[in-house]
């Protein structure tokens, strides 16, 4: 034996491994084969760790890739060069809903993708994918049950405390007895856990209406859907299936919301109960029921503060919903949900769901409901509850793409600029509560000016001047000479006006917050936004949605807001402007006085 | 070290004959030692003969072969220990350690050598060191199989880590952070920082250990290279900070610096964590069709072989595998209780030493609401201006940064220029920037400055008629700058002396240098004033 004697040398071991390209090689077995060779930096599609999709605007397979996105993903925000999607529980069902795989979806991804696809995201695709269909509700006889192939899943759901109170015992094996009551809550509590329930239990039909849409109004125009609100109905209604019946459909400002409802009514041919954001509204949709469906005034009927009229379709308001004697009495208008046998619920601009509204929501689960809306956005965070008690999110698009199309008209947003007097100055600084702060700026004499300017330069355009205090606004229609709509106008002196302004008698309006919602002026091409609710970006994009009416001739809109600069008031500007920018809207930002330069004189 | 260069020291003719007669090969001695030893070690490096002779040895000898593999996590066992561990584990056959390693040196696997402390040692060629390592991986190799996942994920990426170290940099530069009478980040501050890595980490909880892998490789790097520097602030207060260094490492390609992070973390993976991590690494990646290295079964082998009192594989394993996959080396997954590791695709390439090329971008985007989205790609020179004028928003595949007025000043205090910044705007954008953006970038610049603060240099005149006639003089208008006050003219601080000089030649004669005491100047003259009166 022989022992070597030498001095140690550490051992350095390095094998040879086969070596790994750049990061950009997809895992081509996922890749179809036409995306295949693509040149990586051609792929518009990053795919992030949390769950959110970059989509680049612009390149060769925007379309394609934003097409394939949008049966697993929601879309966030659309600015002008890159969307934002995002993955999420909720987008991921409702794929698997409509039957895709995770493979599909992970196929998706991969091919338009410019980096790989990382891993906790495949993870997580998978995962929630391979829980829908786990749990299912379904209707035997008149019993709601719950059921699961998983008899670990059902008995760990049996068990479960915070579950206990929605379920009423075992309906069999692997068969959960649901307290039909409790349905909406039991989906909702399963959903939070994680867990998404397939509502396979079908709806009650409610009351049987012929409704028909006419193919000409009857105010004499030939009528029909356009193609992207018959998708819409379609992609609620799901041929009358259980996996559609109940959903939101997300639609601009000015895209014809309210045609989807009476499509989803035409579809549903039920008693349709209606509810809307004002007395206005209330009228609005009256009015489009009667002129565009089969159905007579004796068939329709309102539910308002003035009047208590239930018919098979009827309209009612939030307001009067949810209104009480004192705080610790019950809702006693809620007792219009049991009032017939309703079909379809319809919530007009669902964003602004009550909250009370909620509780009874979660009551009506057997009952189809439609949530119709341009800005689901709520300050309180409830979107979730949104989707989980009035349904996942059926339908939406990018405000860009109607404009493109055409079925919007397409506004310039300005932003004017201008200085707080110096008088006002001191004022200001001293303001210590931001809220008086913000009214001092918004209220900025040198607004009137400036008003008085656009309106001149608009001299033949339909005008609304919008703002949020009333002494400001006042101020305005006396010097404009124009009528002001407040909250405290009568309703039919506001719908005098409302119908002089589309008849063209009145050429200007100084509306409050009232016009804010569901205000059908389809003339108004310009807006002048004065003052508005602090920092509310729906509130900014439900005012541009008051002149997105598509327009005769050019088919363009005006949409001025402004600003006093150094202030609260351009502070909250820069916040309230978020959401129409990430739908892609460009503010032109000009000085006051600019404005002759850029605009041109009004005297020309 | 290979076969080749042990047998290099054997020059016995008969040895290298012995060897070859052990191993099937008739070597004639009348060959020369130098053409016996090239035979000998193409039989001995040939993997496959290697393997087959190793699995016909008996079941002690293969275990004498494994304890000197992996007896210890660092340098190979002392012969001492190795006899010490194989005479415990060997009772009943009543073999002892030391003839079962000499039965190994004599069939030319193991060999002998001295430390620097002349401790005697067992040491095996590289060869038979692979042949351990395949048949421990084969020994402890779980196929792939539903429900375990198909593909390995994807894992480490360099490009990761970089952004994990600008992000790191640019976290001390736009604040530095409190460190604790210990030199520790305090454990707050840790969170918020780690909740920004992707994926996110937490806080040690171990005393010993106040960073978790990542941070603590960063923070380590950052120190090496001297980019982060401890200083005091007038309180006593410790604070951890970027330096000069991290402004000029800053300016390296990416390709240049990605080196430099590569080759660090290599060695921070053998060197502070022993070689432990890396020696989990090489079974696993000898483990082919997409197979699991099962730890379950692993760990009692390793723990049965350890030679060191002070290695414990049932510790040390989980906290080695904990760094490897913080890192996305390596993948775990779980099956029927038996905890599984795999090499991701990234941990392949980690392990072939390999560094794919970065191609560098110099553009970014920036949008209408003022996030700007930073590929990670882009030159460290152009990430570092802008972070100086930007918040972190996100840490992703593609980092999201925000631009604010809060942002954009916090850079105007440090010493950036106002009108800079849009031009490096202008500059990488790759799309023109939103009309709403440049407003607002202008209307802050402007802002910027607009109040400041001032030490005047005041001329004091007893009365305001002199100063009115000083200030009219045409002989001093050089050196003021206005009125303050009725009886006080402003003064060019640069030029004060000249102004002196130029007031004592035309008559007047000023106090000398800069009064301090001003109630004592203006005291004097009001006695003056008063003798004069009586």
């Amino acid at each position: 034996m022989h022992s070597l004697q030498y001095i140690f040398v550490e051992l350095v071991l390095v094998p040879a491994f086969p070596f790994f390209l750049l990061s950009g090689i997809m895992k081509d077995e996922l890749v179809p084969k036409r995306m295949v060779g693509i040149a990586v930096n051609e792929k518009p599609v990053i795919v992030q760790r949390d769950g959110s999709i970059l989509l680049e605007v612009g390149g060769p397979y925007y379309e394609e890739a934003r097409d394939a996105l949008a049966r697993f993903a929601e879309l966030v925000k659309s600015p002008e060069y890159v969307h934002t999607y995002r993955l999420s529980p909720l987008s991921l069902w409702n794929a698997a809903a409509t039957g895709m795989s995770a493979r599909e979806i992970e196929e998706s991804l991969s091919a338009y993708s410019r980096y790989p696809v990382p891993d906790n995201i495949l993870r997580d695709i998978r995962d929630y994918l391979s829980r829908y269909g786990k749990l299912k509700l379904i209707r035997q006889d008149e019993t709601l049950l719950l059921v699961s192939d998983d008899p670990l899943l059902i008995t760990e759901i049996a068990n479960s405390k915070g579950l206990s109170r929605y379920i009423e015992g075992w309906g069999g094996p692997n068969r959960l007895k649901v307290a039909p009551a409790q349905r909406g809550y039991l989906k909702q509590a399963l959903i939070k856990l994680g867990w998404p329930v397939e509502d396979l239990a079908g709806y009650t039909p409610g009351a049987p209406l012929a409704i028909d849409l006419r193919s000409t109004t009857l105010s004499g125009k030939s009528f029909a859907l356009r193609s992207y609100q018959e998708e819409a109905v379609a992609a609620f209604w799901a041929s009358g299936s259980e996996r559609g019946g109940s959903g939101v459909v997300v639609l601009p400002c000015g895209a014809g919301k309210t045609m989807v409802g009476l499509g989803a009514m035409a579809r549903a041919r039920c008693h349709t109960l209606i509810i809307v954001t004002s007395t206005t509204a209330v009228h609005q949709w009256r009015d489009e029921i009667l002129d565009k469906t089969t159905l007579g005034p004796d068939e329709v009927g309102e539910y308002t503060g003035d009047l208590k009229d239930v018919r098979p379709v009827t309209i009612a308001t939030y307001q009067v919903l949810t209104w009480r004697p004192s705080k610790t009495e019950n809702f006693p208008h809620f007792a219009v949900f049991n009032a017939r046998d309703w079909g379809l619920i319809i919530y007009d601009e669902v964003h602004l769901l009550p909250a009370p509204v909620f509780r009874v929501t979660a009551d009506l689960q057997a009952r189809r409901r439609l949530g119709l809306t341009a800005t689901l956005v709520r300050e309180d965070g409830r979107e979730e509850d949104v989707f989980t008690l009035v349904g996942p999110k059926r339908y939406d698009v990018p405000w860009k793409v109607l404009e493109k199309q055409g079925w919007i008209a397409t506004a310039t947003c300005t932003e004017i600029r201008l200085s707080l007097p110096q008088e006002k100055r001191l004022e200001y600084a001293l303001a210590r509560d931001p809220h008086v702060k913000y009214r001092l700026a918004a209220e900025n004499p040198a607004k009137l000016a400036v008003v008085r300017e656009l309106v001149a330069r608009h001299r033949d355009d339909q005008v609304l001047v919008i703002g949020q205090y009333l002494d400001q606004l006042a101020e305005l229609a006396a010097e404009l000479k124009a009528p002001l709509i407040t909250g405290r106008t009568p309703t039919q002196k506001r719908e005098a006006l409302f119908a002089a302004f589309r008849e063209g008698r009145e050429k200007v309006l100084v509306v409050s917050r009232v016009a804010n919602f569901s205000i059908d002026l389809p003339e108004a091409n310009v807006a002048i936004q004065v003052s508005g609710t602090f920092g509310s970006r729906q509130e900014e994009a439900q005012r541009l949605g008051r002149i997105l009416r598509p327009k005769a001739g050019a088919n363009q809109a005006y949409f001025y807001t402004l600003v006093t600069r150094d202030t609260k008031d351009q502070e909250y500007a820069a916040k309230r402007q978020l959401f129409l920018t990430e739908q892609g809207y460009r503010y032109t930002i000009l000085d006051a006085a600019e404005l002759t330069d850029r605009l041109g004189s009004s005297e020309a | 070290m290979k076969y080749q260069e042990f047998l290099a020291h054997i020059g016995d003719s008969q040895t290298l004959s012995y060897l070859g007669r052990l191993h099937g090969l008739d070597l004639s001695p009348r060959q020369s030692p130098a053409r016996m030893r090239e035979q000998l070690c193409a039989r001995l490096a040939d993997p496959t003969y290697l393997e087959s002779y190793i699995r016909e040895l008996p079941e002690v000898e293969q275990m004498g072969l494994m304890v000197t593999a992996f007896g210890r996590k660092d340098l190979f066992p002392t012969t001492e220990s190795v006899h010490n561990r194989l005479n415990e584990l060997c009772k009943k056959t009543g073999r002892t350690g030391g003839r079962i390693m000499a039965s190994l040196v004599s069939r030319g696997l193991v060999f002998t050598s001295r430390d620097s402390s002349y401790r005697s040692l067992y040491v095996l060629p590289d060869e038979v060191f692979w042949v351990l390592l395949r048949l421990l991986a084969q020994r402890h190799a779980v196929p792939n199989q539903p429900p375990l996942p198909q593909e390995p994920a994807f894992g480490f990426d360099i490009l990761s880590v970089l952004n994990e170290l600008f992000l790191f940099l640019g976290w001390l530069r736009r604040e530095p952070v409190r460190l604790t009478q210990a030199g520790y980040i305090y454990r707050r501050e840790q969170q918020r920082l780690l909740s920004y890595f992707n994926p996110p980490e937490e806080p040690d909880a171990e005393q010993e250990k106040p960073y978790p892998p990542r941070l603590r490789f960063l923070v380590s790097f950052c120190d090496t290279y001297e980019l982060i520097a401890p200083f005091a602030d007038s309180a006593g207060n410790t604070y951890l900070g970027t330096t000069p260094e991290a402004d000029k490492w800053m300016q390296k390609s990416l390709n240049r610096q990605a080196k430099e992070v590569f080759e660090y973390l290599y060695d921070h993976l053998q060197y502070l964590h022993g070689p432990l991590p890396w020696m989990l690494l090489l079974p696993a990646s000898v483990i082919s069709d997409k197979g699991w290295l099962n730890l379950t079964t692993l760990i009692p082998s390793l723990t049965e072989w350890a030679v060191d009192p002070w290695y414990l594989p049932e510790r040390e394993v989980p906290q080695a595998i904990k760094w490897l996959t913080s890192f996305g080396l390596v993948e775990k997954a779980y099956i029927n209780g038996q905890q599984l590791i795999r090499l991701t695709v990234g941990g392949k390439r980690f392990r072939s030493g390999l560094l794919p090329a970065i191609k560098q971008d110099t553009k970014f985007l920036v949008q209408p609401n003022y996030e700007v989205l930073v590929p990670q790609e882009l030159k460290p020179k152009i990430r570092w201006n802008l972070e100086a004028y930007t918040d972190l928003v996100k840490n992703d595949r593609v980092v999201v940064l925000k631009i604010s007025e809060q942002s954009v000043y916090r850079a105007f205090k440090r010493g950036f220029h106002p009108d800079e910044f849009l031009t490096f705007l202008e500059k990488h954008v790759r799309t023109p920037l939103p009309e709403n953006v440049v407003y607002s970038l202008r209307d802050w610049c402007d802002r910027y400055g607009a109040v400041y603060l001032e030490q005047p240099l005041l001329l004091a005149c007893r009365t305001p008629e002199l100063a009115s006639e000083i200030a009219a003089d045409p002989r001093f208008k050089p050196y003021l700058r206005g009125e303050f006050t009725p009886r006080h003219l402003r003064v060019d601080p640069d030029r004060y002396m000249e102004f002196l000089a130029a007031l004592e030649a035309a008559g007047y004669r000023p106090r000398p240098g800069i009064a301090r005491d001003k109630a004592a100047a203006e005291a004097k003259g009001r006695l003056r004033d008063a003798e004069k009166e009586e």
